[in-house]
């Protein structure tokens, strides 16, 4: 039993619990109660040790001096990127076999955090060393060792403090994807960007456990400093000798922390790459947990050391063996198709890979992305080796007759092959288990082309930003508001210098922060984000839905692809734009049976290209099918051709084989004539222009991309304020309802609205008067308008339909009239309750704080 | 025997054979002494004599070569004595780039200090009002000594260890101290105070612990040890001179 002494001697904690009454409460009571009491005690302290660590923090100028130099690090690299983004955009357009390859993610997302990467490495270390250097060296450590609060809590607090100061140093970052996404109106991936996040999140944890080890062992902060960067270099040095070195350095390497943060920023989240970095970061937590006490000996500390080594090791070898990954990469690049996975799952020997390539060779990347990074999980047993490829080696080099070859071994079979395609290996693969795989068909991933720029952010990250963390610090400077009963003599105010206006001051504080609130939320709203990025879809609707898997199949057997050369192939689709050609002549001449004659031609010529549209063009493959449908039914099936029914057909028709033959002229440029349909048709067809109209000239072109396309075409080309609620709105309702009716980027469907085209420009309701508000670019003159009617009238004359859906002249009109109503309303009923009382609420006199509530 | 008794639960720490080593020298050499309930002890030596090694031995912040600590009877294996004592070192300047009133709050919430105690511990006895707008790194060396000297006081352990708790202080402030020390005395606190100015240990301190070169030369009241020495009307100095 202790001595009277030594229970007096209980923590504070404890001792200053609040006397439970004596009553007939039980004993477990009483113990439930004084336990209640114990949680509710240590949680205060907590907080109140959170509480003083973030306010260290941000008085202090290392956190700020952080933001301020991170803000122009982050917005040069997310300006940058925005510009070859636009470019990369720009020949995608011209050549869309290029779209898939505009991806956010490694376009946008992953330069910007490049700033978040240098940020970490080189700035956040002296902030994480500050925390607990600055309290060796000043003393506050000792007393800080002599609260009532234990060094774990102690250390995890610091801790918590410094994600607090991560987060806020985050900001640059995090409005230049807010700026991508909803001012400039790109496209961003929840789950990429959280997994890149949580890939720098985990990498800063790990540089802070460093740091806080560093500042732990050394004597001094300017030594800690140099610990924890030499830690840093040496990942890299690591880093690069396993990336021209192979065997074990490659091994080891694979280890170092930026190869891990890759994996996370390429979208895969695996277990093995986000929980080894968090044993890291906890392993060198807790080492610094187990160093920092003065207390303790050495020999002690040694010996928890190796306990702390233990159990990160056994962690680790837990962590690898049960691997668990997720590829969140919207293009699934982590990912082989999923029968493929299927199937190699249920591969359960050993695959041996022997690959003959030099470290230095790019062949040897291209493998590794498509191929061996992929393998090991979709395959339970994988071995992969790298033959001796250095030039010094009597068996080895780059010049043997075997080099650039990758030999496969599976169950006693073996394959040989140079490709580094997944395509082309895993056939081979498979083959050595017997297996015919056919792939699924998955969505093909559309790429988001967007042409704009960022350099108007400039003035947010080089001037704004800046004096935003300048001004954070000054903030943070202010002397606190002190009791009342301590404060003594009020320090006087000075005197404004608009006297007039200070009543008002508290109730325009409240109503900006209302209206700047509602702004930001209103930003969050999805609708008014999909008028910048646009992709063409297979119809959703209508007859061709019951023949697109027939005639449109998505995916192909192993040895069924095409064997139809490019050149053949465009030779084909210019012999069919030449029916039609025909046909339309026939048809201006009424000539019923010229026209079904040369329409029963390109229905030949269409069915001997069938594969290869399907192939080729997996979306536009429906589409003209769906127009085909519409052509057979008013000029083949039916006794009497429909004159005036088919030139709708004819002309969409077309517009998408014309589209079909540029593209088919772009792919033979990038391959060659004689390059097989079946060998090109990785790339995936999602086009922004699947038809246009064959303008008379190169005015009404003009003209008409000038002021209609805005609303009428898949290209808009709005500048940034009409990303900003509620314009974002007003343009996307505008854009949504064009489109529909008039669209002159999918000239190969029916156009609603082309038969009004010439009486809308005409009598002035096209475009909108209000839209040149917005952009003068959008006004026609009266001569302007003049030449685009003429040119309307002579460029589609009888080529559009005569079915009728007007375009609500006033749509946005009648928008913003719902809006304002709505707001009014809401105004009303606000007044009205009394709501808006706290805009208006007329200036209180600062608050009394008495010492009570001050040490509550 | 009962006055030994009595004696003995008086005791609220006994240090036994305490040893330091640093490498190949001996910091603390064998010592033994008793800190009574309720009595100010003062721990005066040279510099280099090993009080503040003393010092932070009890306060857990440096690890013992060798010796043992008791409270009552009890001698606890793994040493931690928040329960038991607050040590206040000497020249620090913890939580520079606060403001000294978030300094004083913090503390005063953690150790759930009475709000009216708060108050009369910053404004009566240590006069801080003038300084709690200062940062703490702008205070002079003496508001730098009275506001760790409140942070002490705020703290809820029965004993207080101070080192140089004068260092800085002007005549009339170590007066004004002196008077603070004593009542916590009077409130039933032990402070252990380690002083170089051999005038105010005598001034304030019940008993003295005299070091040297890491060995205790002598320990008792002033009384005690002039009987030891043989010097009637001896002040602290002559004594330490005498001892050494």
């Amino acid at each position: 039993m202790r001595s009277p002494e030594a229970l007096a001697l209980l923590p504070p904690s404890v001792a200053s619990a609040r006397r439970v009454s004596v009553n007939v409460d039980s004993a477990g009571n009483r113990t439930l109660r004084l336990l209640g009491l114990v949680a509710v005690r240590e949680l205060r302290l907590t907080w109140l040790l959170f509480a003083k660590e973030v306010r260290e923090l941000l008085v202090s100028r290392a956190l700020w001096s952080m933001v301020l130099i991170s803000a122009p690090l982050v917005g040069f690299s997310f300006i940058q990127a925005v510009r070859m983004y636009s470019q990369s955009s720009s020949n995608a357009f011209r050549l869309p076999q290029l779209l898939p390859n505009v991806n956010p993610l490694d376009g946008i997302i992953i330069p910007t955090f490049g700033a978040v990467y240098l940020m970490n490495t080189f700035l956040l270390p002296f902030v994480a060393i500050r925390a607990i250097g600055n309290e060796k060296q000043t003393g506050a450590l000792k007393i800080a060792l002599q609260l009532p609060i234990g060094m774990n809590r102690l250390v995890g607090l610091k801790l918590a403090a410094l994600a607090v100061g991560w987060c806020i140093a985050l900001a640059p970052t995090l409005s230049a994807l807010a700026i991508w996404a909803l001012l400039l109106g790109g496209h961003l991936s929840v789950p990429e960007l959280l997994t890149v996040l949580l890939g720098h999140a985990l990498y800063a944890f790990v540089i802070a456990g460093v740091a806080f080890l560093a500042a732990a062992i050394t004597e001094s902060s300017a030594t800690a400093a140099i610990v924890a960067l030499s830690f840093t270099l040496g990942s890299w040095i690591l880093e690069f000798a396993g990336s021209t070195g192979s065997g074990f350095l490659r091994a080891v390497a694979s280890f170092s922390l930026s190869p891990a943060l890759r994996g996370l920023e390429r979208g895969l989240l695996g277990s093995p790459t986000a929980l080894t970095l968090l044993v890291l970061g906890l392993g060198f937590v807790a080492l610094s947990v187990v160093w920092l006490p003065p207390g303790v000996s050495r020999r002690q500390k040694l010996v928890r050391s190796g306990a702390v080594f233990g159990v990160a090791a056994q962690a680790l070898l837990l962590v690898i063996q049960l691997p668990i990954f997720a590829d969140v990469s919207e293009n699934q690049r982590n990912s082989f198709n999923p029968a493929d996975m299927r199937e190699l799952r249920q591969m359960t020997k050993e695959l041996k890979v022997n690959v003959n390539l030099a470290a230095n060779d790019s062949r040897l990347a291209d493998l590794d992305r498509n191929i061996l990074s992929k393998l090991p999980r979709a395959m339970p047993h994988v071995t992969i080796t790298y033959a001796e490829t250095s030039t010094t080696s009597l068996f080895g080099g780059t010049s043997g007759a075997n080099y650039g070859l990758t030999t496969y071994t599976y169950g006693g079979k073996q394959g040989v092959t140079r490709a580094t395609t997944a395509r082309e290996v895993l056939p081979l693969i498979e083959a050595l288990d017997g297996r015919v795989v056919t792939p699924d068909p998955t969505t093909a991933y559309p790429g988001y082309p967007l042409v704009t720029s960022a350099d108007a952010a400039s003035v947010w990250f080089y001037a704004l930003l800046p004096l935003l963390a300048v001004g954070g610090w000054w903030y943070s400077q202010r002397v606190p508001r002190l009791p009342t009963a301590v404060a003594g003599v009020p320090v006087a105010r000075s005197a404004t210098r608009l006297p007039w206006l200070s009543p008002y001051l508290p109730g325009v504080r409240r109503t900006a922060l209302a209206v700047g609130g509602v702004f930001v939320a209103i930003q969050l709203i999805p609708y008014g984000r999909s008028h910048t990025n646009f992709a063409v879809a297979p119809p959703s609707a209508g007859p061709v839905l019951g023949v697109t898997d027939r005639y449109c199949p998505r995916t192909f057997a192993p040895g069924a692809e095409s064997t139809m050369s490019l050149g053949a192939f465009r030779t084909q689709v210019t012999g069919m734009l030449g029916d039609l050609d025909s046909a339309q002549q026939a048809l201006a001449a009424n000539d019923a049976l010229t026209l079904r004659a040369q329409y029963s031609q390109l229905a030949v010529a269409y069915a001997g290209v069938s594969k290869e549209l399907a192939e080729l063009y997996p979306v536009r493959c429906p589409r003209l099918l769906a127009d085909r449908l519409d052509g057979d039914a008013v000029i083949l099936v039916p006794a009497t051709v429909n004159l005036t029914a088919a030139a709708a057909p004819i002309a969409a028709l077309r517009a998408g084989l014309s589209g079909i033959s540029t593209e088919l002229s772009s792919r033979i440029q990038q391959a060659s004539p004689d390059a097989l349909v079946g060998n090109s048709a990785q790339t995936i067809d999602a086009p922004l222009v699947t038809g246009t109209p064959a303008w008379d000239g190169d005015r009404t072109s003009a003209l008409a991309a000038r002021t209609c396309a805005a609303c009428h075409s898949n290209q808009p080309g709005w500048s940034w304020y009409a990303n900003v609620a509620p314009v974002s709105w007003l343009v996307q309702h505008d854009v949504d309802a064009g489109r529909a009716v008039l669209n002159f980027s999918e000239w190969d469907r029916s156009q609603p609205a082309a038969a009004q085209l010439v009486a809308s420009v005409q009598q002035g309701r096209m475009p909108p008067a209000y839209a040149g508000v917005v952009n003068s670019d959008l006004q026609l003159s009266d001569s302007e308008r003049a030449e685009l009617v003429s040119g309307f009238q002579t460029t589609f004359g009888r080529g559009a339909r005569a079915d009728a859906a007007s375009v609500p002249a006033s749509g946005s009109a009648i928008l913003v009239a719902t809006l304002g109503t709505l707001v009014a309303a809401l105004g009303f009923a606000l007044g009205r309750s009394g709501g808006l009382r706290i805009l208006t609420a007329s200036p209180s006199r600062t608050p009394r704080i008495s010492a009570r509530r001050m040490m509550q | 025997m009962a006055v030994a008794a009595q004696a003995a639960a008086n005791v609220l720490l006994r240090v036994e054979g305490l040893r330091k080593e640093i490498g190949d020298s001996d910091i603390l050499v064998d010592i033994n002494f008793e800190l009574y309930k309720g009595e100010i002890l003062g721990l005066i030596g040279p510099n280099g004599a090993g009080k503040t090694t003393l010092m932070e031995c009890l306060a857990g912040l440096r690890p013992r070569t060798a010796g043992t600590f008791y409270i009552g009877d009890d001698a606890p294996a793994d040493w931690d004595p928040k329960g038991l004592m607050f040590y206040l070192p000497n020249n620090v300047a913890p939580y520079a780039e606060l403001y000294t009133i978030e300094v004083l709050t913090f503390f005063g919430r953690v150790y759930d200090v009475d709000p009216r105690r708060w108050e009369r511990i910053i404004l009566d006895e240590l006069s801080l009002q003038p300084v709690l707008r200062k940062r703490v790194n702008a205070l002079s060396k003496g508001n730098m000594q009275r506001l760790l000297i409140a942070l002490a006081l705020m703290s809820p352990q029965p004993l207080l260890a101070l080192d140089e708790p004068f260092d800085g202080l002007d005549l009339h402030q170590t007066r004004a101290m002196m008077s603070i020390l004593r009542n916590l005395r009077a409130q039933s606190r032990t402070l252990l105070l380690c002083i170089h100015q051999l005038v105010d240990a005598e001034r304030i301190c019940d008993r003295v612990l005299l070091l040297s070169e890491g060995r205790i030369i002598g320990v008792g009241t002033l009384d005690e040890l002039r009987a030891k020495t043989g010097l009637p009307s001896g002040s602290l100095e002559e004594i330490f001179l005498a001892l050494t």
